[in-house]
């Protein structure tokens, strides 16, 4: 998938990876992968200023902790965050259903 | 080489690429380094070459480029400040006709008003400064020193009331045009506007010295020249709004 498509979604996505646990920089790049399965691929380092915008911002919290036996800022999801991230899934819902009834119910083409 | 040594040395290289960047550098790099040993220790475990693994790892973190995009990109601060930088800019290039009709007709009110404007434009610069570039502070501080070493040069054995207002107007005026030059290259100001303040100036300059010459008074014109200046400001602001974007591209 394009980097440009995956930054439009990427609040979003660092927010619901958060949701679950407590995560550091590198395990939320992970997750992201796994989740996604290799499709949502950024360049990692792009992942941070992100990250602290988003605590800017109010919607994640950080420490650092020690993760492993090594010194880690670890991000959490603030209560602000659950809000936040609770309408940004409604109105992907939204999104996604609008586009889907614009797409139609016609097959995929398989991938040549 | 070592894995240390690596690591170091894209940090090193980071370090210089972000300098200047409003953003807290220690926490940042540490940040990667962290990742970095992370996703190495992982590509071993998987079975990599070390060395292999510590490239594939500062490969994954992306160019240095991409990151000083996404670090701008996500300065949001950074762009209320350039939106504030961008208004006091406009001040400071009001204080310019100002400054010159102040020390044509000899009058302290409107030289007062065009450095109070001109100081609002120096805040305005220093924010930016502050948050983002080190040019823009620069040009401004070497050309408050030139400029008044010049103006003082220029009026020395004039009577003291002619010191008093041409000095700080010649000193407003000269910082602000190096100044307002900076912005513009910069893309923060929009070049219509300025071509219309110096045609202003242009325009103002003529009518006071023909005034003073003909020995009338001047001030009331100056000040309608400052009130036409804001004003197609103003108009221009809004027509040539999409024209404008913030100092970073990489943040339109």
């Amino acid at each position: 998938m394009q980097a440009d498509t995956v930054r439009g979604h990427l609040d979003t996505l660092l927010l619901a990876v958060v949701e679950d646990a407590p995560t550091h920089g590198y395990g939320i790049s992970e997750e992201l992968r796994r989740r996604s399965d290799e499709a949502l691929a950024l360049p990692e380092g792009t992942l941070y200023p992100a990250l602290h915008r988003l605590e800017r911002q109010g919607l994640l919290a950080s420490d650092w902790e020690t993760v492993a036996g090594r010194r880690r800022r670890v991000y959490r999801l603030t209560r602000k965050g659950q809000r936040a991230l609770g309408v940004k899934r409604r109105e992907w819902q939204e999104f996604v259903t609008a586009v889907q009834s614009v797409l139609g119910g016609r097959a995929w083409p398989e991938p040549s | 080489m070592a894995r240390t040594e690596l690591i170091a040395r894209y940090l090193a290289a980071v370090e210089q690429r972000l300098a200047g960047e409003p953003l807290d550098r220690d926490r940042m790099l540490a940040e990667l380094a962290g990742h970095l040993d992370d996703a190495i220790d992982q590509r071993v475990a998987a079975g990599m070459a070390e060395d292999e693994a510590v490239r594939a790892a500062v490969a994954g973190l992306g160019t240095h480029d991409e990151l000083l995009a996404a670090v701008r990109a996500n300065d949001d601060e950074g762009r209320r400040i350039m939106a504030f930088t961008r208004w006091t800019g406009v001040a400071g290039l009001v204080a310019v006709p100002l400054a010159v009709a102040g020390t044509v007709a000899w009058n302290w009110y409107v030289a007062m008003l065009a450095l109070a404007l001109a100081a609002a434009a120096i805040v305005g610069i220093l924010a930016a400064h502050w948050r983002s570039s080190r040019r823009f502070v620069a040009a401004a501080l070497g050309v408050c020193v030139a400029g008044n070493l010049a103006a003082a040069t220029a009026t020395v054995g004039q009577d003291s009331a002619l010191r008093a207002v041409g000095v700080p107007a010649l000193l407003t005026l000269t910082a602000l045009l190096i100044v307002g030059y900076a912005m513009l290259r910069a893309g923060v100001l929009p070049t219509a506007a300025v071509a219309l303040v110096l045609v202003g100036v242009t325009i103002l300059l003529g009518v006071n010295t023909a005034l003073y010459v003909a020995d009338r008074e001047p001030p009331l014109l100056a000040g309608l020249g400052g009130i036409l200046a804001v004003t197609g400001w103003v108009w221009l602001n809004g027509a040539l709004a999409s024209r404008r974007r913030d100092l970073h591209p990489a943040a339109a």
